[in-house]
């Protein structure tokens, strides 16, 4: 083939490469689709209704002078019948075609879950244009007064949950399970999981505590005051705060911990767990002024009073677990699986869960917060 | 036409044509019958598959400067050389046009959802067609580019997903129930090794003496970047989610979050798709090669327009085949043990027998 015939052809390749990949069939602009920023729902009596949060882009530009006072995000939601019924009747109120992949967090009332929770979460793993990055949050509340408090503040409900909750989990002030690890565990043979609980305190959004979710099933709550010692067993970087009294004194210390060390034991049909817990306790203030003059041994009393009242703590956590709700939401589970796989396969964990025999040991390494003499260059 | 590769190309081109057809949906193959134990029928293929390298490789040693065409007829006759190159043709047509086919898929679900999927295999074909016709060496040196990119992706997102990941997900490492399922797993991961018949349309020159065992230690590579995806995204998504979602490997990326990088599946899918190509290209080139030697009186460019138009009409059958990727693993893995296995185990026997008798 002649040398320009082959730069011509090359060229035409190119050219039609080009419009082929840039997709000249599918682009839409995204001023041309509505961006959903949360996905609610919830059920009364046997009819459920379905929320649609979407961003009104033009609003947050101000680009259109008519615009500029509208809310930055619209609410729409419709009843329905079947969840299948709720998307379409949600569709019929849109003027443009969703976008998905914008959704950041799912809020689903618990009467929903008990009967809906299987289903719909298997639709949002089967459709693939859903963010599944998102968060699942769970309220006793309608999402209409979530979204109302949202309004009001002129934010996203989603977007503000899915923000305050990655901020609360740095921080170590609470553990969370995202969609996807949400869907794995209820897809198991055996399924416990907690899952984050939110609603309005004082006109404001919060984070109220987590409810218990057993097999498909809302099983309990527990509120976020009571959840120090799941924190301790299932957060990643626990931060708490307790106040210790301590002679006259009332000390507030500040308790950090690494992941427990959790070892299965399976002898004679019988299932045991050791626990260990290895915290750093650092002493902030107390209530009174210093000098408090506590020596090495004011120190390691204090340390075993607090060893012995996170171990309290522990042992009331699993007593929880295993008493009230008969729920494994610790993921015990798991630990027993990893070593006995085999062994596993062949119990039912229901049963079993509640007869484990669970022993803790806490062990707190006390220090104190210094104040620095600037003088010196030596803490004082 | 110069044909020679050099053992780094050659690595290459083993890398880019059998990850093509599994990256994606490799998890959920393995993972639905293996489970966690899944690491280990990856790595026993990659083994096994590693000796059928090293005699094809060997085989090619052995009649430096010709392709199998060529050293086939002095060890097994014209008749029996010429019913080869038929079935390795026949071969490659099926594997391309599937490979095509899973092309226009992936391109309609992420990135084209209302191009008509005839569009994207009409582009398809022509711009591998065009590459194909270039040659092997010329395809060798654009697969450097492009392996090195898909291995930094692949392993760098991999590595992430382990970091990110919960290790409960795969753990442990080894259940026997697990492994009564493990002769189903390794005839799964067959079709994944198709790549190593490409060798035998590569004459091989004097550089290539080290050929055997850098095709070894890539097969025992490229069996550790499966582990490394298939544990990466169990560990991201679980066990379950792994062996429902289809593309579980994309699923995987898409849950990871890394710093500037928002959508990590279309970052993945950037270069993922320049592998799929890459394998595309090598299959065409096989078929190319075969016919060219088959039909020497025709030329190549008039032989690359007849495939461009076979793999076109093939690939509009094979579109309306539904649950296309079961109807293929139904048949494929035995011809492939066949095409990588049995036939150049063959001819290496034949090959030594007569070079033994040559020299009493």
């Amino acid at each position: 083939m002649k040398k320009k015939y082959k730069i011509l052809l090359l060229n035409f390749l190119i050219i039609v490469l080009a419009a082929f990949t840039a997709g000249c069939w599918d682009a839409i602009d995204i001023n041309e689709k509505l961006i959903i920023t949360t996905v609610a729902f919830d059920l009364e009596g046997e009819e459920m209704k379905g929320y649609l949060e979407t961003a009104n882009i033009q609003a947050s530009q101000g680009a259109n002078t008519s615009q500029t006072n509208a809310k930055k995000f619209n609410v729409i939601s419709t009843p329905s019948k079947t969840i299948i019924e709720s998307r379409a009747k949600l569709e019929t109120k849109l003027d443009k075609p969703v976008f998905l992949s914008g959704v950041n967090t799912l809020v689903l009332t618990e009467d929903f879950a008990n009967k809906y929770l299987i289903e719909y979460l298997y639709r949002f793993r089967a459709d693939e244009f859903y963010r599944k990055k998102g968060n699942v949050v769970f309220t006793k509340q309608s999402p209409e007064e979530l979204f109302k408090v949202a309004q009001e503040k002129d934010v996203s409900l989603g977007m503000f949950l899915s923000d305050m909750v990655d901020t609360l989990e740095k921080e170590g002030r609470i553990f969370l399970r995202s969609s996807e690890r949400l869907i794995e565990n209820l897809s198991s043979p055996y399924s416990g999981i907690l899952i984050l609980n939110a609603g309005t305190q004082d006109n404001e959004i919060a984070i109220l505590g987590y409810s218990v979710v057993k097999d498909n099933k809302v099983a309990g709550f527990i509120p976020i005051e009571e959840a120090n010692g799941l924190l301790l067993m299932k957060s990643k970087n626990p931060k708490l705060s307790y106040d210790v009294p301590y002679k006259d004194l009332k000390l507030t210390i500040e308790v950090t911990s690494k992941k427990p060390k959790i070892k299965p034991f399976y002898k004679d049909g019988k299932i045991s767990f050791d626990l260990k817990f290895d915290c750093k306790a650092k002493l902030m203030y107390g209530d009174k002024k210093t000098p408090y003059d506590l020596t090495d041994k004011d120190m390691k009393k204090i340390g075993d009073f607090l060893s012995e009242m996170l171990k309290n703590e522990l042992e009331n956590t699993v007593a929880q677990a295993q008493n009230t709700f008969n729920c494994d939401y610790l993921q015990f589970d798991d630990i027993f699986r990893i070593k006995y796989p085999e062994d596993y396969e062949k119990l039912d964990w229901e049963n079993e869960f509640s007869k484990i025999s669970i022993t803790i040991d806490v062990n707190v390494d006390m220090s104190t917060t210094y104040m620095m003499d600037y003088n010196t260059g030596e803490p004082k | 036409m110069k044909s020679n590769v050099t053992n780094r190309q050659m690595f290459f081109i083993l890398f880019l044509t059998l990850t093509t057809y599994t990256t994606i949906d490799l998890p959920k193959i393995v993972a639905s019958s293996a489970g966690r134990s899944s690491w280990i029928p990856i790595l026993i293929s990659a083994f096994i598959f590693g000796i059928s390298a090293v005699i094809v490789t060997k085989l090619n040693n052995m009649y430096q400067g010709k392709m199998l065409y060529d050293y086939g007829q002095e060890i097994a006759g014209k008749f029996f050389t010429v019913l080869i190159a038929i079935y390795y043709i026949l071969l490659y047509f099926l594997i391309g046009t599937y490979l095509k086919i899973k092309l226009a898929t992936l391109l309609k679900s992420n990135f084209l959802p209302t191009t008509p999927q005839f569009v994207v295999l009409i582009f398809g074909i022509l711009l591998f067609g065009y590459v194909a016709y270039k040659g092997i060496t010329n395809v060798a040196r654009v697969f450097e580019i492009f392996g090195v990119l898909f291995i930094l992706t692949t392993v760098m997102l991999s590595t992430v997903m382990l970091l990110e990941g919960m290790s409960e997900n795969i753990l442990p490492f080894y259940n026997s129930n697990d492994a009564k399922n493990f002769l189903t797993t390794m005839k799964d991961l067959v079709t994944p090794y198709t790549g190593i018949g490409v060798l035998l349309v590569i004459p091989f020159s004097s550089v290539n003496k080290k050929a055997p065992k850098a095709a070894f230690l890539t097969l025992l590579f490229i069996g550790f970047i499966y582990v490394l995806l298939v544990e990466g995204t169990i560990m991201v998504l679980g066990l379950n989610n792994t062996i429902t979602l289809n593309d579980s490997f994309i699923e995987g990326i898409k849950v990871v979050q890394i710093p500037v990088i928002e959508r990590t599946d279309i970052f993945y899918l950037v270069f993922g798709l320049l592998s799929m190509f890459a394998g595309m290209i090598s299959v065409y080139v096989a078929v190319l090669e075969y016919s060219c030697k088959l039909f020497p009186r025709i030329k190549r460019i008039i032989l690359m327009f007849a495939i461009d138009v076979i793999f076109f009409v093939l690939s509009l059958f094979g579109l309306k085949i539904n649950n296309m990727r079961d109807v293929f693993e139904s048949f494929a893995p035995y011809l492939v043990i066949v095409a990588c296995m049995v036939i150049p185990i063959l001819l290496f026997v034949v090959a030594k027998v007569k070079k033994q008798k040559e020299k009493a």
